[in-house]
């Protein structure tokens, strides 16, 4: 496996978990904490180059895309539920080639959560038990035991060709399968009731919920960052001489970077006039877009209840917190 | 989104533009010039008015320009202010003969046919005038499917009036009316029209049928907000009053999220052409 594809699995890097590029197959970790940065940077790539074109005659050309199979493996429920959003927002209408690409050329192995993890509240936003975006999942029955589902033909390709790798399922499994999913039911239940909350977030417009942040966030962005259903993205423009050519300033490329709606440069247009001077107004912004803007377009939240903005954030803004707030309910 | 002629090309990639040469350059006024261009997608490419294109400067970056144009017209046009930005500077440094990248149509258009019948109202505040240009001359190429036709057109100073020969050839027409106004100007400037912010003209107005016009307006968003309400006094309902609203946009399509308005509405794809009482309705709309 390991010199036919190149891996990601979640290792530990520091102080925290993350998806890397795998080496050495004992480096992978079960262990159910999620990762610090999401998947997204998977299929989102980070900084994208898109185009090359000549700065003097045009002529844009795509750049040449990697098509090498590759396998991100242990992506968690809240991962695969993001990647689903990502296929309709990528997908749906207009098709981008570069998130495509990499969509195609990456085979999903998910992992069902047995536990929660420190800041989990996927059970409130439904997202701990994805139905597609995954090409196998696992799920731990015991002992290092695990049942291994195929969500789509690359993944029943996948168990076929690997047939000595898996056993029979037995009567005996399926008992403890059911009594995993239970287990699972039971504990990924809502914190905070969600019925109506879009239409609270249309009705909370400018609310004191928001002035509180005011004080409070450092507009730094790390949140949008981390955030597994974030896409915002910038593109740039910029001279890219390559290395064999060092000297040549006529080639140009176009570049995607992910940006955050947090900072006050992604609301700044030429001349200077930024449409949201305020840090609240951006944060509300950053909010309405996740729970009215994208369950709008897309029918779904635009948060799976990761928490990973709950254990970045340098000042401690809680989005259950946030929802607990919307709802009336003082935290 | 209207078909492009580029279409199956910008499906496989909506990211990649096209090559479009400039033709010919006219200063507008001393911040904003005209791009004349050419190149054989424009000239297969269908437009409305209202929409927008993204103009790509090869290393520089890219930026979004409202069409000034109609199909009526041979070639294809973009004003371009200079706002001291990276794009538009550099355009402004650009010569007859230089390649430049363009990708679009995008946005919503005015939908000028739900208009046939009725009376025009155009409100062009400053560099406003250019979406609307491209309505004034869809209206003017149809002449005869709408009813009276009224602009009006407000800059900071007279030397900042754009297409000069254009509007002196509308106000001698007699199937249009033209009303101009000044911010404020000095003795040299010979101006002899009115003088004062443009709601001092919308204040005025001697429309009697307020319910059988629609108004076009356009220009920098706190104009809308006077200007809507100078309109709302004079008896014009929100749902009459088209607007064009500017936001940053980098993808033209949706996806960046860079002109999403109050989390749900992208100006690129639900816009940038809205009623008055859609943006109001609208958090930070109005912005």
């Amino acid at each position: 496996m390991l010199s036919e594809y190149l891996i990601f699995a979640p290792q530990l890097f520091k102080s925290d978990y993350d998806f890397l590029p795998l080496k050495d197959v004992d480096a992978i970790s079960f262990d159910f904490d999620r990762t610090r940065m999401s998947a997204k940077s998977i299929f989102l790539i980070p900084e994208q180059t898109m185009m090359t074109a000549s700065r003097t005659q045009g002529n844009a050309d795509i750049v040449k895309l990697d098509k090498r199979p590759q396998i991100l493996f242990g992506a968690r429920p809240c991962d695969i539920t993001a990647i689903n959003l990502f296929d309709r927002v990528f997908l749906e209408n207009y098709v981008d080639p570069y998130y495509q690409n990499e969509r195609e050329r990456t085979v999903i192995v998910g992992i069902r959560c047995k536990e929660k993890c420190r800041t989990c509240f996927c059970g409130t936003m439904g997202s701990h038990d994805p139905k597609t975006g995954f090409d196998l999942m696992l799920t731990e029955l015991e002992n290092n035991d695990f049942l291994v589902e195929s969500g789509s033909s690359k993944g029943e390709k996948m168990i076929r060709s690997n047939s000595p790798l898996f056993g029979n399922l037995t009567n005996e499994n399926k008992q403890t399968f059911i009594t995993v999913m239970n287990q699972i039911n039971s504990i990924f239940t809502p914190d905070v009731p969600m019925v109506g909350s879009r239409s609270l977030m249309e009705y909370s417009w400018q609310d004191e919920l928001w002035k509180k942040y005011e004080e409070i966030c450092l507009s730094c962005g790390q949140c949008v960052f981390v955030c597994p259903t974030c896409w915002c993205f910038d593109v740039k423009e910029k001279i890219a001489a390559d290395d064999s050519d060092p000297g040549n300033i006529d080639k140009t490329a176009r570049v995607r970077r992910w940006t955050a709606c947090l900072l006050k440069d992604f609301h700044t247009v030429s001349g200077g006039h930024v449409f949201k001077p305020k840090v609240a107004d951006r944060l509300e912004m950053y909010y309405n877009h996740k729970l009215k803007g994208v369950s709008e377009k897309y029918g779904v939240w635009g948060c799976v209840g990761c928490g990973r903005c709950v254990s970045t954030c340098p000042v401690g803004i809680d989005i259950r917190d946030s929802l607990k707030t919307l709802r009336g309910e003082e935290k | 989104m209207i078909v492009t002629s580029s279409d199956k090309k910008f499906r496989e990639n909506p990211f990649l533009p096209f090559n479009a040469t400039i033709i010919g350059i006219d200063q507008l006024n001393p911040e904003a010039k005209n791009f004349r261009l050419d190149s054989p997608e424009l000239r297969k490419m269908y437009y409305e008015p209202g929409q927008f294109m993204q103009v790509t400067v090869y290393g520089v970056g890219e930026c979004v320009i409202g069409i000034t144009d109609t199909i009526y017209n041979e070639g294809f046009e973009l004003a371009v202010l200079n706002t001291g930005g990276l794009v538009t500077s550099y355009l402004h440094n650009m010569k007859v003969g230089d390649i430049i990248g363009l990708r679009g149509p995008f946005g919503k258009p005015f939908p000028m046919q739900q208009f046939i019948g009725k009376n025009m109202l155009f409100i062009c505040a400053g560099i406003g005038f250019w979406p609307i240009r491209s309505a004034i001359k869809h209206v003017l190429a149809n002449r005869e499917n709408f009813g009276e036709m009224l602009a009006i057109f407000g800059v900071r100073s007279p030397h900042l009036f754009t297409f000069i020969e254009e509007i002196d050839a509308w106000s001698a027409r007699e199937d249009m009316r033209i009303q101009r106004t000044v911010d404020s100007c000095c003795d040299e400037d010979n101006w002899t029209e009115d003088v004062g912010l443009i709601t001092t003209l919308t204040d005025k107005l001697d429309i009697k049928d307020p319910e059988n016009w629609i108004v076009f307006c356009c220009g920098p968003p706190i104009a809308f907000k006077f200007i809507g309400k100078s309109l709302n006094s004079r008896g014009f309902h929100d749902d009459q009053i088209y607007v064009s609203l500017e936001r940053k946009m980098k993808c033209g399509i949706g996806l960046c999220n860079q002109c999403l308005i109050s989390g749900n509405k992208h100006v690129c794809l639900d816009g940038p052409t809205f009623t008055l009482g859609e943006v109001k309705s609208l958090p930070g709309g109005l912005d």
